[in-house]
């Protein structure tokens, strides 16, 4: 049994308390920094917890063609990336360590894209891409993970990234590549700028949109936090990455950590709103080419564990 | 669920070789292997988001695929309740890895010449734990946001672009669903489309656009193709020589002896 003390009931409640509001945060900076880069004062910071409760209250339109499964998939992809929250190491501050097994992580972050493409084929509507974008990225994904695993000797994303891990102490290199090999991966993966644009009201190009087309109220509301979640994570494991490189937080306390971990992965909130303001959606054709970087920076890591284990 | 758990297994495999006490081409090797596999994984991912997708979700695209039912002639409950024990004895197996595994055990002994192998150790993840977790979690969620509103649930058509009610033919189909794929691999697909349009002003107003498309694998038409036809080959020339007619061989072991005979004399 877990022992109860205060200190670790604390650090529960933050712990959850950061999943359940940080996510839509997230989406906020995002929004604020692309609208700035465009002149505009843009929506507040808090926009996507309003529109989040605005839909919860509207009244819901599915289409006559769907079967149970369309409305069922918002609830287990939510709760899907509610399980992934808890195992995978997107903050420094875990109090449960379930054993964060990274292929299980892998394959839970694929079970939620089945749901939504099956719900997006469920109401008949003719969109669903997003498979082929993720079927381009899993490699490097798996790749960079397990590069991190190979060299500190196990598949466990929990204790490869506990910053007590004596193996992986001295290897910002690895750290550094395989954060932006992920932050590549991560920016496809969640359907943003070189890959998609999520704010494209033109049905042809819609990637990640065009799936939930058929979704409203309480149920859009639902795909819309899996999605924010589902940033959170992603970009939490980059910015644990990148953290990792930097060794000042080797050794510093917990609660430093802490808040550098959601601080990162603010920044790099920002920094996904400034690469869409700059950069342009590439054709579909063209893809591979932007993927073969994250393929490539994955492929320096397995280098890097490889030359690590030598000796 | 077993499928998961004996994925996990492979995978796991290759990812411990990464950083054993092997040679560095085996650990590179299993790192590649690593990456190919998920390569793969995401290739079945698609796969099965296509199969289960397009043959069981959406609307039927003729009359005949509406009104289709199970046969009746070889009955139709037995059909279906083999199905359903199969699926049963999935998440059986799914939730019960270590026990599955412990079962395997001897072989594994007998295999790796390891005494010490247990099989139940070998699959630490409690996948029936978090397949419960879960199944409560997406249940509360389901009653607690979706099923309390249900009275107010309008049902309307799928979004059709503002072009008026789509038809079943504008659906996504099983080669729609592939296409992308083919369009990013299309060096070894081999992918081709072809446009028709016909009528006149044909460009904006035309009276039929006919479209097809065309996928040729290019290893399975080039390389694996041509490797099968020459098996063929000489498996359909190789069974003259035996037709099964006794006086043929017969023949043959004449034929045999008298060369045997030949060089037994000769060298």
């Amino acid at each position: 049994m877990i022992a109860i003390n205060t200190e670790a009931i604390l650090e529960t409640l933050a712990f959850v308390a950061t999943f359940l509001l940080l996510p839509p945060l997230l989406v906020g900076i995002i929004r604020k920094t692309k609208a700035r880069f465009q002149n505009r004062i843009g929506a507040p910071l808090l926009q996507p917890y309003f529109d989040l409760m605005k839909l919860m209250s509207k009244g819901e339109t599915i289409s006559k063609h769907t079967s149970w499964i369309f409305r069922s998939t918002a609830a287990i992809n939510v709760s899907l990336l509610i399980i992934l929250a808890f195992l995978a190491p997107w903050t420094s501050l875990r109090p449960f360590n379930l054993g964060a097994d990274l292929f299980l992580v892998i394959y839970l972050l694929a079970l939620t894209r089945f749901f939504t493409v099956l719900s997006a084929l469920d109401a008949g509507s003719a969109f669903g891409r997003e498979v082929t974008l993720a079927l381009l990225v899993e490699p490097a994904v798996i790749l960079c993970l397990a590069a991190i695993g190979s060299v500190s000797q196990t598949s466990d994303l929990g204790v490869a990234f506990s910053f007590n891990n004596v193996s992986l102490i001295n290897q910002p290199g690895l750290w550094f590549i395989a954060g932006c090999g992920l932050f590549l991966a991560s920016l496809v993966e969640l359907s943003r700028m070189p890959a998609d644009d999520p704010t494209t009201h033109l049905e042809l190009t819609m990637v990640h949109e065009a799936m939930i087309l058929e979704n409203s109220a309480a149920n859009l509301a639902l795909v819309e936090y899996s999605h924010f979640l589902k940033i959170l994570i992603l970009l939490g494991i980059s910015s644990q990455c990148l953290l990792h490189a930097i060794p000042f937080f080797w050794h510093t306390s917990q609660l430093i950590l802490a808040l550098a971990s959601i601080l990162s992965i603010m920044i790099l909130a920002a920094s996904i709103a400034i690469i869409e303001s700059v950069a342009v959606k590439l054709r579909w054709t063209k893809l591979p080419e932007f993927i073969a970087y994250s393929v490539a920076m994955s492929i320096f890591c397995v280098f890097i564990a490889l030359s690590k284990n030598l000796n | 669920m077993n499928c998961f758990a004996s994925k996990w297994l492979v995978y796991q495999t290759f990812f411990q070789l990464s950083f054993a006490n092997a040679p560095i081409l085996e650990r590179a090797m299993s790192l590649a292997m690593v990456g190919i596999l998920a390569f793969v994984g995401a290739l079945s991912l698609a796969c099965f988001t296509k199969a289960v997708g397009i043959a069981f979700l959406g609307r039927p695209r003729s009359n005949a695929a509406a009104k289709a039912k199970e046969s009746t002639t070889s009955g139709p409950d037995g059909l279906i309740l083999a199905q359903v024990i199969l699926a049963i004895a999935c998440v059986m197996i799914g939730t019960s890895v270590p026990i599955a595994l412990d079962g395997l055990a001897p072989a594994l002994r007998h295999l790796t010449h390891d005494q010490f192998v247990i099989g139940s150790t070998l699959f630490p993840i409690p996948q029936g734990q978090l397949a419960l977790v879960g199944g409560i979690l997406v249940s509360s969620i389901y009653l607690f946001v979706l099923g309390g509103r249900s009275g107010d649930v309008k049902s309307y058509i799928t979004w059709d672009c503002g072009f008026g009610p789509l038809s079943t033919r504008a659906e996504e189909t099983g080669s729609s669903f592939s296409h992308p794929i083919g369009r990013i691999f299309s060096q070894i697909l081999q992918l081709k489309v072809t446009t028709e349009i016909s009528g006149k002003d044909r460009r904006h107003f035309p009276e039929s656009v006919r479209v097809e498309t065309f996928m040729t694998p290019i290893l399975e038409t080039k390389l694996y193709r041509p490797i099968m036809g020459l098996f063929d080959w000489l498996s359909a020339s190789l069974v003259r020589l035996q037709t099964g007619s006794i006086h043929i061989h017969l023949l043959y072991v004449f034929l045999t002896m008298l060369l045997l005979v030949f060089l037994g004399t000769n060298i």
